[in-house]
Order: structure tokens, then C-alpha cells, then sequence
């Protein structure tokens, strides 16, 4: 879908009202777009005796694109499936745009959603596809019509509609996958990492389409995914899960910045934060991590950006806040990752990753350097594992 | 001719064994014997069936059969048409009733039913899906006495509806688990797709499951025909009189109630098996796989 301009003018004409299932007529179309509120309180998912969601409360606000982030195991995919109706609730409830729909079957919500797996009907053509969902509106043929060459265009897949599943790519069919769910205006769009199959540079120029696309439509999105890098340049919001619970809601800078537990820190970045144990005998990387650790602290983490190699005019790269000590190190590995090189190095016995933009010529394997850590940029964490907040 | 079966049989063991062909023209010898040794023992009985048909009535009842047929007559074929002693046209038409009726109810039933073991959980599910395949291992002369008294309670004996009935419940088993096996590998996701698409579960089934489970469906079907086309015991105790009977019953009280009809028994044995191989030659087209390619990803 190449950007329109024209299109983007005018972003809620084509759309009409997400609510509206009747024919939208002159004056909806140029109302402007009320998106829908999606409200999860207490939500639980017991499987058996395993629990895969475990009391969740969360609120996806009108329009935004929420990103439900988490490793495979923590229960994001189940909570979209409550979502959507496909699985049954154990406990709690499901409210969206002010309704309480927690028993009530999918096709009474008004949720579209994008399988990771696209779902398409294999035995009907795109345009089929496409109609499908709509032939449950009580539309005219013509207006049938219309809406499938509004969404094809929107999707840039107008030459396909006549083609079989089968005979498209994988970016094809993902693309047929999000036409279908979008041509019936739903309220609340779910998708089920929908960019999973498709190869790396193709999954990264999808995601940006689709968030230009979801943002255009102002559409309630709730979006699971496994890829922390796709959560971070797409949403709004991210809520990452972990072992069926929310462990922190946040814009992705804020959860990025502002873990609120190791776990998040470790999971997010990559390479991942660099975390030891406060407590052990008193190694200068350890003296110097810990310097102005509060008397809670039983772990303290620095991130691979957050370590600076000291060259001769003091550190590399620009600290944005003070720096500690140097600590001296041994360089293991240098890999280049493109405009950047990550450095493991080791003090004592201890390992760790920083990252650096600049490298001189001279820091290589086996090679002795000095490291200094942004002040700001350590972080310390409690015995449960909960970040010590600043101050 | 033996040492070669057990030479083709070892060397099939060890192709079992060590998933390695090794194509030597012994082995193909020994393949093609085999093939040949089972085509003879499958098709003679249908050879003779033709043959017979198809000769005069002194080169049936001589003492010296040839197995190649001397002189070709269709008189045996006209009879069967022809004559009003023989009801072979009602008997025909019976079963295709029968068997037809039979079939599509098993197929309704059996769509509803597998979906159901597939999709839903509910309590007994994979006690009443094994009764199911451990009813289908009884044989109906176990059943014959009780069902008849259930027959006769209901007040059935001597119509149609306890072969319908009767036929119905003892293709079910077949006809769930084909349906069953198929609808497992078939991806939930686009039923679910459907779901929220605005349709109902009755809609999905009938829109979406149906359409892709073409193949299998065509093979249920048939396979429900044929067993109630094919069917003796059942029809033999619940039906009296004449007008109501089925083919395999038709034939056995042809060759019963008359003399030295061989050749006509014969001709209608051959077009009894006719329409099972016109069907299945011309519904092999839709038993093909594949036609779930390019839904799903992966």
C-alpha cells in the first residue's frame, strides 16, 4: 500500500463509522470516526489446572493500537482469543465499547481479527474472500462492490482479487488476510502476529504500512506479538505479559526506559541488559555498579548502550549523564551489527555486551580496555525482582 | 512362482526395514507376479460373472466349462428386463432408494456428528467417539435378533424406514470416523475466521467445512452406498414382501425360487456391481487432496 496523500487528507470518508453496519449514508461518512473502548477486568483462562491468564485488567483506549508483548507461553495469544470470543472466559470480564460481552459468541462482538496463519478460505477467489464478512451486512450489491474496491485499493491488491489463495505469496495473502478483516468496518481489529511467516525485510516494511494504515482508519487494534523490535515500532501502547500476567502497560519508550522488573529489562533490548548479582565478593566492575546502589538492591543491570569504551579523550560516544569509574576489561568479542558493534568483554569472571556506534581501530579480541557506565543508565532491582525506582 | 513371492517378500521386508529400494529385475519379477497372483484371485470371480452372463444356457450347464465363452447371447439380460417373473427393475430401483437415502442421511448425520468430536468439548466425547469404532467392529448377525424386536416394537417390519434406520446407524461409524480424521487436519483457523465474520457455527459447517471436505465427503458417501447397496442380512429379515425387496435379496430368491437360472442370476449380479464402479469411476475426480492449499500459512 503506497502512501497516498490524497487519502490520508481525508482519512475517515472511506471508512464510514466503525459501528455503523447499515449502509453508511452522506452524513456518517463525514462524521469523524468514534473508535471503540476494549476493557479486560479480572480476565482468567484456566486450562485444566494450568492457569494461562491469570486475572488480567487492561484497558485499550479508543483508536489506539495496543501491543501485547510477551516470550511464547505467557498467555498473550489466549487473551486475544477471549477477546475475540474463541475461547471461553474462566472468570472475569470482557467489555467493549462500554457492553459487556464475556458470553457472548464471536460473531456477536464486531471484532475482525488477522490469524498468524491468515485463514483465508482456500476455496473462494480474493474477492470472495473479501465479500465474505460482508455478505453478513445488509448491504446492496452495488455497495458490496464498492467496499471491495475500496478495501482492495486501500491494500494495494486490486489485480489479485480474481486469483485463488493459492496462487499468491505470503505478502499477498497477509495483505488479502487484512482486507478481509477491515472491509466490514469492524469496531475492534485483533491480529494474531500477523507478520510471523513473512520474511525479515518484508515483516519490516508490512509493519510500518500497517500502522500507517491503522492509523489512517483510527481503528481499536490489539496486536500480540513475540518480536519486541515489531512491538516497539508499532504501538502505541505495549503491555508485556509474562506467565498470564500484565508485568507492566506502557508507551514503548517508558517500558523500554522505565522497566518496572527485571524481567521486562531482560526481555526487552537487544542485546538484552547486562544484570548481575548485587551481592558476591567485591570485583571493581561489582564496587563499581553498585556504588550508589539503595540498601535494597539484590541485582543491578546496565545496558549494552549504557557501557562507554574510554579512549584517550575519555569515553566514546557521548554519555548522556555522568559516568562511574573505569573498570579495566579484556575484550572477548567484537561483532559488527551493521552501523553499530557489539563488545563482549569480561572483568574477572564476569561477562557482559556493550554496544558502541565507534570503534578504534585498536579494540579487538584479547585486546585490555577501560569501560565507564552512564550513572543514569544502571539499574537496580529489589529481591522480587521489582526495579528500585529513582529517588 | 514360490521362490519368487518369498524372494519379492524379503525384498519388501528389508524396502520396510531400511526405506532403501534396490531394483533388481528380480525384485520387479517378484512384484509384478505378486500383482498379477492378486489380480486373478480379485477380478476371476468377476470374469466368470461376466462370462457366464453373457453365454447361451447349454454352455452353462455343460460338463466341460470352458472358460473362454463360445457363443455370445444377451437373452439371459432380456429376461431379467423382459419377463414379469423376474422383478429385477423393482428389486434395482429399491436399492437405489435404499442405498441413496441411506447414504446422504449417514453423510448429514455423520458431517454434524464428526464436527462435533472434532470441535466442541463436552463431557463423554472420547468415550462415545471410541463406542463408535468398537460398534462398528460388531458383526450384524449379533445384532439381528435384538434389532428385529426394536424394528417390530416400532411397528417397522416389511417398510423401508427400518432400512433406512438400520442402514443409517450401521454406515454412521464408517462414515464419523472418515469425517473425523479429515476434519482434524483441517486448520480451525478458518473456521474461526468464518466465526468472526459474522456466521454462525451451523454456517461455518455448512459454508466453509463442507466445501473443504469435498473429497472425503464423495468417499463417505460412496462407502455408505455401497455397504447398504451391498447389504443382505438386514434387508433379509426386515422385508416380506416382493415388492420391497433389495438386490442382494432379489437375487438370492431368484436362484431359490427358480430352476437352472444361472446364466440370468448372473447377468443380474453383474448389473448389480455396475453402478458401484460407474460411481466410483466418475466421482474419483472429486476425491482429490489438496484443497486446502494456500489458506493457511506454514
Amino acid at each position: 500500500m503506497p502512501y497516498n496523500p490524497s487519502q490520508s487528507e481525508q482519512p475517515a470518508n472511506h471508512t464510514g463509522s466503525p459501528h455503523s453496519r447499515a449502509p453508511a449514508s452522506e452524513d456518517d461518512a463525514s462524521q469523524s470516526v468514534e473508535a471503540t473502548r476494549v476493557a479486560l477486568s479480572a480476565l482468567t483462562k484456566r486450562f485444566d489446572d494450568v492457569v494461562a491468564v491469570d486475572s488480567i485488567d487492561l484497558e485499550v483506549n479508543p483508536g489506539e493500537l495496543l501491543v501485547l508483548l510477551g516470550p511464547s507461553g505467557c498467555g498473550k495469544t489466549t487473551t486475544l482469543r477471549m477477546i475475540a470470543g474463541l475461547e471461553a472466559i474462566s472468570d472475569g470480564v470482557v467489555e467493549i465499547g462500554g457492553e459487556d460481552v464475556t458470553r457472548t459468541t464471536p460473531q456477536e462482538r464486531d471484532v475482525a481479527m488477522v490469524f498468524q496463519s491468515y485463514a483465508l478460505y482456500p476455496h473462494k477467489t480474493v474477492r470472495e474472500n473479501i465479500e465474505f464478512p460482508l455478505k453478513k451486512l445488509s448491504l446492496t450489491d452495488d455497495e458490496m462492490a464498492e467496499r471491495v474496491t475500496e478495501t482492495a485499493s486501500l491494500l494495494d491488491i486490486d489485480d489479485l482479487l480474481g486469483k485463488q489463495p493459492s496462487a499468491l505469496s505470503g505478502g499477498q495473502r497477509q495483505r488479502v488476510a487484512v482486507g478481509r478483516a477491515l472491509a466490514r468496518q469492524p469496531s475492534v481489529l485483533l491480529m494474531d502476529e500477523p507478520l510471523s511467516n513473512l520474511d525479515a525485510k518484508l515483516a519490516v516494511t508490512t509493519r510500518s504500512e500497517l500502522r500507517d494504515l491503522q492509523q489512517r482508519l483510527g481503528i481499536t487494534t490489539v496486536y500480540v506479538t513475540h518480536d519486541q523490535e515489531e512491538a516497539m515500532s508499532i504501538a502505541d501502547r505495549i503491555a508485556v505479559m509474562n506467565q498470564g500476567r500484565i508485568e507492566q502497560i506502557g508507551s514503548p519508550r517508558e517500558v523500554y526506559q522505565e522497566p518496572r522488573s527485571e524481567f521486562i529489562a531482560t526481555f526487552l533490548g537487544d542485546p538484552s541488559m547486562n544484570v548481575f548479582d548485587a551481592d558476591g565478593p567485591a570485583t571493581p566492575l561489582r564496587r563499581t555498579l553498585t556504588e550508589t546502589a539503595p540498601t535494597a538492591t539484590a541485582r543491578v543491570g546496565i545496558r549494552p548502550e549504557g557501557g562507554y569504551l574510554l579512549g584517550d579523550d575519555g569515553p566514546i560516544g557521548t554519555p548522556a549523564t555522568a559516568v562511574t569509574e573505569a573498570v579495566q576489561c579484556t575484550v572477548t568479542v567484537v561483532e559488527p551489527i551493521g552501523r553499530a558493534y557489539e563488545i563482549t568483554l569480561r572483568a574477572g569472571d564476569q561477562q557482559f555486551v556493550i554496544r558502541t556506534r565507534t570503534r578504534p581501530e585498536w579494540v579487538e579480541a584479547d585486546a585490555d580496555v577501560q569501560v565507564v557506565f552512564g550513572q543514569s543508565e544502571i539499574t537496580f532491582f529489589d529481591e522480587t525482582g521489582r526495579r528500585i525506582e529513582d529517588g | 512362482m514360490i521362490g519368487t513371492i518369498v524372494a519379492q517378500a524379503s525384498a519388501s521386508l528389508r524396502v520396510l526395514k531400511t526405506g532403501y529400494r534396490n531394483d533388481s529385475w528380480l525384485g520387479r519379477l517378484g512384484f509384478y507376479a505378486a500383482l498379477v497372483l492378486t489380480m486373478v484371485v480379485a477380478l476371476f470371480p468377476f470374469y466368470v460373472m461376466l462370462v457366464t452372463s453373457l453365454s447361451p444356457d447349454d454352455a452353462i450347464y455343460s460338463s466341460d466349462p470352458s472358460l473362454l465363452p463360445e457363443a455370445v447371447t444377451l437373452s439371459h439380460y432380456t429376461v431379467l428386463f423382459g419377463s414379469e417373473t423376474f422383478a429385477f427393475t423393482s428389486y434395482f430401483l429399491n436399492s437405489a432408494i435404499v442405498a441413496s437415502v441411506t447414504a446422504s442421511f449417514s453423510l448429514v448425520v455423520g458431517v454434524i456428528g464428526a464436527y462435533s468430536f472434532t470441535r466442541l468439548t463436552f463431557p463423554g466425547n472420547g468415550f462415545v467417539r471410541r463406542g463408535v469404532v468398537v460398534v462398528y467392529m460388531l458383526s450384524s448377525i449379533t445384532v439381528i435378533v435384538p434389532l428385529f424386536q426394536v424394528i417390530a416394537t416400532l411397528g417397522l417390519v416389511d417398510t423401508r424406514l427400518s432400512l433406512f434406520i438400520t442402514y443409517t446407524v450401521s454406515t454412521l461409524p464408517l462414515t464419523l470416523y472418515m469425517l473425523w480424521n479429515y476434519f482434524e487436519s483441517l486448520p480451525v483457523e478458518i473456521e474461526e475466521a468464518a466465526m468472526l465474520d459474522g456466521y454462525s457455527r451451523l454456517e461455518t459447517i455448512f459454508q466453509i467445512v463442507v466445501p473443504l471436505s469435498l473429497p472425503v465427503l464423495v468417499a463417505a458417501f460412496l462407502f455408505a452406498f455401497k455397504i447398504a447397496w451391498n447389504e443382505y442380512i438386514f434387508a433379509s429379515v426386515f422385508l416380506k414382501s416382493q415388492a420391497k425387496l433389495t438386490l442382494p435379496i432379489g437375487i438370492e430368491q431368484m436362484n431359490a425360487n427358480f430352476q437352472n437360472v444361472w446364466g440370468q442370476v448372473m447377468a443380474a449380479s453383474f448389473l448389480t456391481t455396475l453402478p458401484i464402479i460407474i460411481m466410483f469411476l466418475y466421482l474419483e475426480q472429486y476425491m482429490v487432496e489438496g484443497l486446502t492449499a494456500g489458506g493457511v500459512e506454514g
